[in-house]
């Protein structure tokens, strides 16, 4: 098969159906009728993108040389699933994904019923209008479908696949991730239609719901498992290196996370809709932002594909020109979206607006962190960093303003204080927060960050906890009772419920795993031992094994808690021939919640002494819990089971725990 | 016995002495690596980096001396906590700005919103 021909042709029947979903999507004189065609449009596009992908993969699979993004970045003795993998272990291949999942996105548009056809159509047009775009771009700079010059040497294999992608985290990592971003394309769509028509209402609120929870689970997920693959692959012990990239994913999170809160106060109370609106705009283009630093090669990053200066320009553009056409529409029409619906400050609307506001604080700290070193670099020539420190300081006490809003923001009801029951629950979670602390660090010592990342911790659990025994009319209500009262709960109730529980886990993992982490480096030769933290860790000697495409050196440890035997832990060093690549293979082992991880690092004195790095993360696996939790309650929300659907739900549910 | 008390406290003072070294270590880029402090990294000049560290501090100098004294040899770029110099002064400022107008925002929010219904 030609897939050099096959590929671009199906690259170029998607290039069309964009254009005629774009077309017919934004026309003026548009009717009810070119609906369907659109739809249709989007539809055929998804396939036409669908179909290249397959193509692509196929190329992968046998290691087709005829493409010359396979001869850069496959090789034929790597096992079958990384080289299905590598197919989006590359700049042009993860474009195809991304512009798969965009239009597969475009074509779930077609198919929501919710709103006017006109809105429907709109949001269908700058769907299509994002595709030709970004179709556009892929065709121009960075098609896979490149044919392998012909006047370069017949190539005997492929050049390789970084080693440090050819892992199960890695393969599931982009598209989990892609998912996320590009998910915020919808919401980007319906939103910028709703200003077109100049009417941001219930309906629209409704419409983005599930778009938005789906995409911000996946981004959720996606983030949990780069955090993941980072902390078992590069052998840093760590999880999370504030890296530009990590932060060019953080930054849609954040985006999302304000907008899903203040989409349910349109949907609730028909409020706080400008605000909603600039949201959504920001979260998409924070998404491109993203999308742009990872391929533009403006800052330097171990998740950074190979750089290119002319391809980054072009994305800058495309970038410029969605986010700051979005924001001068808001401009323009933003006006036209009136609050009609009054709160008093304190009340659930109070606290999600105060959510808002910090979210977006911690969200532009981080954008100045990640883009300071480059403007400072421009200005002056001098290069600086900015690093774990500096995020920290500006994070911890954000987080406990959050924590504090989002325990306030559960009790509190709706548009009132009511009649203030809520109170007493607060002041029990501030004061158990505060004096649990104390009490850990003065066990234990610790920083002034241990300290506000429990104090935050507790306070979540605390609201949480909290807002169940509310729900459950506790206490006074009997047991049974309160499980039925439960067992009623809808399922975005549940939603809430397990996204809140597991966003204390991991702030709980997240600060005991860092803050209370036990590690020791130290030379080793064969028979020597180090302690950590009232473990032996016993250098028990080397040996060498080859694997399908790389050969390693097995060290051996024996882990000895009082003399007695609780671990065999096996760290590796492995070198892969065809990229001339060194990878650090870490061994961990699960103590409780807690992991033991050691890795090995250089040799030295001709070879027989390992430089050996062990460290203890207490409670590590909370966060991972957390992060799968919060994902999970963001997809149970997005989709309300049918029967609960059905029994109706009261609209304002003020009921309060009076004691 | 006050040799054994000598003795408690040296031992005590050595771990001490490394939780420090480690503190400063993570405060500190490896040049050469990518977005990693010489305290997780393996590089050789991360390990030259490390054993600087541990001289000066030998040497008796501050926490912030041992830091000056990295920056005067490899530059402000190893600074993973940024200097709080007047060319930072967005970097440092920029949130809590952003937080007190943000925070104004809210409050104008509130004030329009504030007339209960009914």
């Amino acid at each position: 098969m030609d897939y050099s021909f096959w590929g671009t042709a199906l690259l170029t029947a998607a290039l069309a159906s964009a254009g005629v979903q774009a077309g017919l999507g934004l026309w003026p004189g548009g009717q009810e009728r070119h609906v369907a065609v659109a739809s249709a449009a989007a539809v055929a596009l998804m396939l036409s993108l669908v179909t290249a992908f397959g193509v692509l993969m196929t190329a992968y699979a046998t290691t087709d040389l005829s493409l010359l993004n396979v001869f850069t970045n496959s090789h034929s003795l790597k096992p079958l699933a990384y080289k299905l993998s590598g197919t989006w272990g590359n700049h042009e291949g993860s474009l195809l994904l991304w512009l798969m999942i965009l239009a597969g996105f475009g074509a779930a548009m077609a198919f929501s019923r919710r709103g006017s056809w006109q809105t429907r159509r709109l949001a269908l047009g700058v769907q299509g209008l994002l595709s030709f775009a970004f179709v556009a771009f892929t065709l121009l700079t960075s098609s896979p479908f490149e044919p392998y010059p012909a006047n370069w040497p017949t190539p005997f294999d492929g050049q390789g696949l970084n080693p440090l992608l050819q892992d199960p985290g890695l393969a599931i990592h982009p598209p989990t991730l892609y998912v996320g971003y590009v998910g915020l394309s919808a919401v980007f769509s319906f939103t910028v239609a709703a200003l077109i028509e100049g009417r941001l209402d219930r309906e629209w609120a409704k419409t983005v719901r599930p778009f938005l929870l789906v995409a911000w689970s996946a981004l959720t997920l996606g983030i949990g498992l780069g955090a993941f693959w980072a902390y078992y692959e590069l052998g840093w012990g760590g999880f999370w290196f504030w890296d530009p990239v990590e932060n060019a994913s953080l930054m849609p999170w954040l985006a999302g996370t304000a907008l899903l809160h203040c989409v349910m106060v349109v949907e609730r109370r028909d409020a706080l809709k400008p605000w909603c609106a600039a949201l959504a705009i920001l979260a998409f283009g924070a998404s491109l932002l993203g999308t742009f630093l990872v391929r533009s090669g403006i800052v330097t990053s171990v998740h950074a594909f190979a750089n290119d200066p002319e391809r980054g320009l072009f994305l800058l553009m495309l970038t410029v020109l969605f986010t700051g056409g979005g924001f001068l529409l808001f401009a323009w029409r933003g006006g036209a979206l009136t609050n009609d619906q009054a709160f008093e400050p304190v009340s659930r609307e109070g606290a999600l607006v105060i959510n808002n506001l910090l979210l977006s604080v911690l969200l532009f700290t981080v954008f100045l962190g990640t883009f300071w070193p480059t403007v400072v670099e421009v200005s002056t020539g001098s290069r600086i960093t900015v690093g774990p420190p500096y995020y920290n300081v500006m994070a911890g006490p954000l987080a406990v303003l959050l924590a504090g809003t989002l325990a306030f923001g559960l009790l509190v009801p709706w548009r009132t204080p009511g009649k203030g029951g809520w109170q007493r629950s607060m002041m029990i979670i501030a004061g158990v927060s505060v004096v649990a602390t104390l009490i850990l660090l003065t066990l234990t010592g610790g920083t002034a960050l241990a300290a506000m990342g429990l104090i935050a911790s507790v306070m979540v659990v605390g609201g949480v906890v909290a807002d169940l025994a509310r729900k459950a009319g506790l206490p006074g209500a009997s047991a049974s009772a309160a499980m039925r009262r439960l067992g009623g709960l809808s399922s975005r109730q549940w939603g809430s419920i397990l996204a809140h529980g597991g966003v204390a886990l991991m702030l709980l993992g997240i600060t005991v795993s860092t803050t209370f982490q036990q590690e020791v480096r130290a030379p080793l030769a064969p028979g020597q031992s180090i302690t950590l933290g009232g473990l032996a860790f016993t250098y028990e000697g080397r040996t060498g094994q080859a694997g399908a495409n790389f050969i390693a050196e097995v060290d051996r440890f024996t882990v000895r808690k009082d003399d007695q035997v609780i671990a065999q832990m096996s760290p590796s060093r492995r070198y892969y021939p065809a990229a001339d690549q060194a990878t650090t293979e870490v061994a961990i082992k699960r103590l409780g919640l807690g992991n033991l991880y050691l890795a090995s690092g250089a040799t030295q004195d001709g070879g027989e002494t390992r430089i050996v790095r062990a460290y203890r993360h207490p409670l590590i696996h909370l966060l991972w819990t957390g992060a799968v939790l919060i994902a999970l309650g963001g997809l149970i929300a997005a989709f309300p089971a049918t029967r609960a659907a059905r029994v109706r739900q009261p609209e304002n549910q003020t009921v309060e725990a009076t004691p | 016995m006050i040799a054994v008390m000598a003795l408690i406290v040296l031992m005590q003072a050595a771990p001490v002495d490394e939780a420090r070294a480690q503190r400063l270590d993570a405060q500190l880029r490896c040049v050469v690596c990518q977005n990693q402090s010489i305290a997780d990294s393996d590089a050789e000049l991360a390990n030259v980096m490390r054993e600087l560290v541990r001289e000066r501090m030998a040497a008796g100098d501050s926490d912030d001396e041992v830091l000056a004294y990295v920056t005067d040899r490899y530059g402000e770029y190893v600074l993973l906590n940024p200097s709080r110099s007047a060319k930072n002064m967005v970097l440092w400022m920029g949130p809590m700005i952003a937080l007190v107008f943000g925070g104004a925002l809210a409050f104008s929010v509130f004030r329009t919103g504030a007339k209960p219904q009914e």
